[in-house]
């Protein structure tokens, strides 16, 4: 299982009724992440990368979606 | 005006409530103007229902909630200065701290029809650890106008309004600033100021240090909660509020007097383009 398939997973582990999600679709205003559990996809995300996310560098838009989130944490630029 | 009263209690005089009422009646038709449906909402909600929108998780420092007395613990004759709990029967009544929670319980079920707007005035109740004057009181009017509907027809209202508010408050010549607020409850740090810092949910508009109206986002969340439904989806709502005593506490102080201050508002209303 590739991490987005992981994270894709943990959140549908948290919502019943989701079966798939969308690549593009807005995980924030969907309330897929909300504040509760942005802390532990950040948690999931540092484990399944190896690297730390720097709290006060956090760009929101790196998180909206599982696309953004597999551009900004899980290519090898963002190594 | 400067009355120092602790019980958060304050009757508004004649010349007040003209004021409240011209105010009121402005932005009522803000609403009524962008379509919404003006209506009243039932003065309590069932505690049950508040619960489901967590409004015990999230403010329970502001709740307040009614009992019933127990007549089988009544002391006849008694002139009693407050109940005691044992002499009360369970509270499964609270007081609405936003006039919003009631226009989303009403919409429970509900497919709409299509993007929906709503106006409503509520008397809103709050606990609070200090009352004063006009500022800050136990219960008070709140006017909201409250968009139900599709993610970008919520975020245009919350534009739309936004901009209505500033160009009002400016030609009534209130010096204000814009900001983001976080709730106090959630501010005492841990997760959920994390995503509230990165992504506001209620920017404020304040005058003389007081909040007088804001915007809010909810995203899906009483869509979900309430079961409201559009093409299938649940709702995004979002709401604009006004807390109509903190405006006149403010408008009084800029004007003088509350004729002046009415005044001010009639001039402005037709100023002010939507």
């Amino acid at each position: 299982m590739n991490p987005i398939e992981e994270i894709a997973g943990w959140i549908i582990s948290r919502h019943p009724r989701v079966e798939h999600i969308d690549p593009d679709h807005d995980l924030i205003d969907n309330r897929l992440i909300d504040s509760m559990s942005f802390v532990e996809c950040i948690m999931l995300i540092e484990r399944l990368s190896g690297r730390q996310v720097d709290l006060d560098q956090l760009d929101l838009d790196s998180f909206r979606t599982l696309r953004s989130i597999q551009r900004s944490f899980f290519t090898e630029r963002a190594a | 005006m400067s009355t120092v009263d602790r019980s958060g209690l304050q009757a508004l005089s004649a010349e007040a409530t003209t004021l409240l009422r011209t105010l009121d009646s402005v932005l009522e038709s803000w609403g009524t103007d962008a379509g919404a449906a003006s209506m009243i909402m039932p003065p309590l909600l069932p505690v049950e229902s508040l619960a489901r929108l967590d409004f015990y998780e999230n403010f329970p420092h502001q709740a307040l909630v009614v009992s019933p007395l127990d007549l089988a613990k009544r002391e006849p004759g008694a002139r009693p200065a407050h109940f005691d709990p044992d002499a009360l029967l369970p509270a499964s009544l609270g007081l609405p701290s936003a006039a919003c929670f009631a226009v989303y319980l009403y919409h429970e079920g509900r497919a709409l029809p299509g993007n929906t707007t709503v106006t409503v005035l509520g008397r809103c109740f709050r606990r609070e650890e200090g009352y004063q004057d006009l500022r800050r009181l136990i219960g008070f009017h709140m006017r909201e106008i409250v968009a139900m509907g599709t993610r970008e027809f919520v975020q245009q209202h919350l534009d739309r309004f936004g901009a209505r508010i500033a160009d009002f408050i400016t030609a009534l010549d209130l010096p204000f600033r814009k900001e983001a607020a976080t709730d106090p409850f959630y501010d005492r740090g841990g997760q959920r100021a994390l995503l509230q810092r990165l992504s506001p949910v209620k920017h404020e508009f304040v005058v003389d240090d007081l909040a007088i109206a804001s915007l809010n986002v909810h995203r899906n969340f009483f869509g979900e909660r309430c079961d409201i439904s559009l093409a299938g989806e649940p709702i995004f709502t979002s709401c604009v509020a006004f807390g109509l005593e903190r405006w006149l506490s403010v408008l009084h102080k800029r004007y003088g007097s509350w004729p002046a201050a009415t005044e001010a508002v009639r001039n402005t209303r037709g100023e002010v383009a939507a």
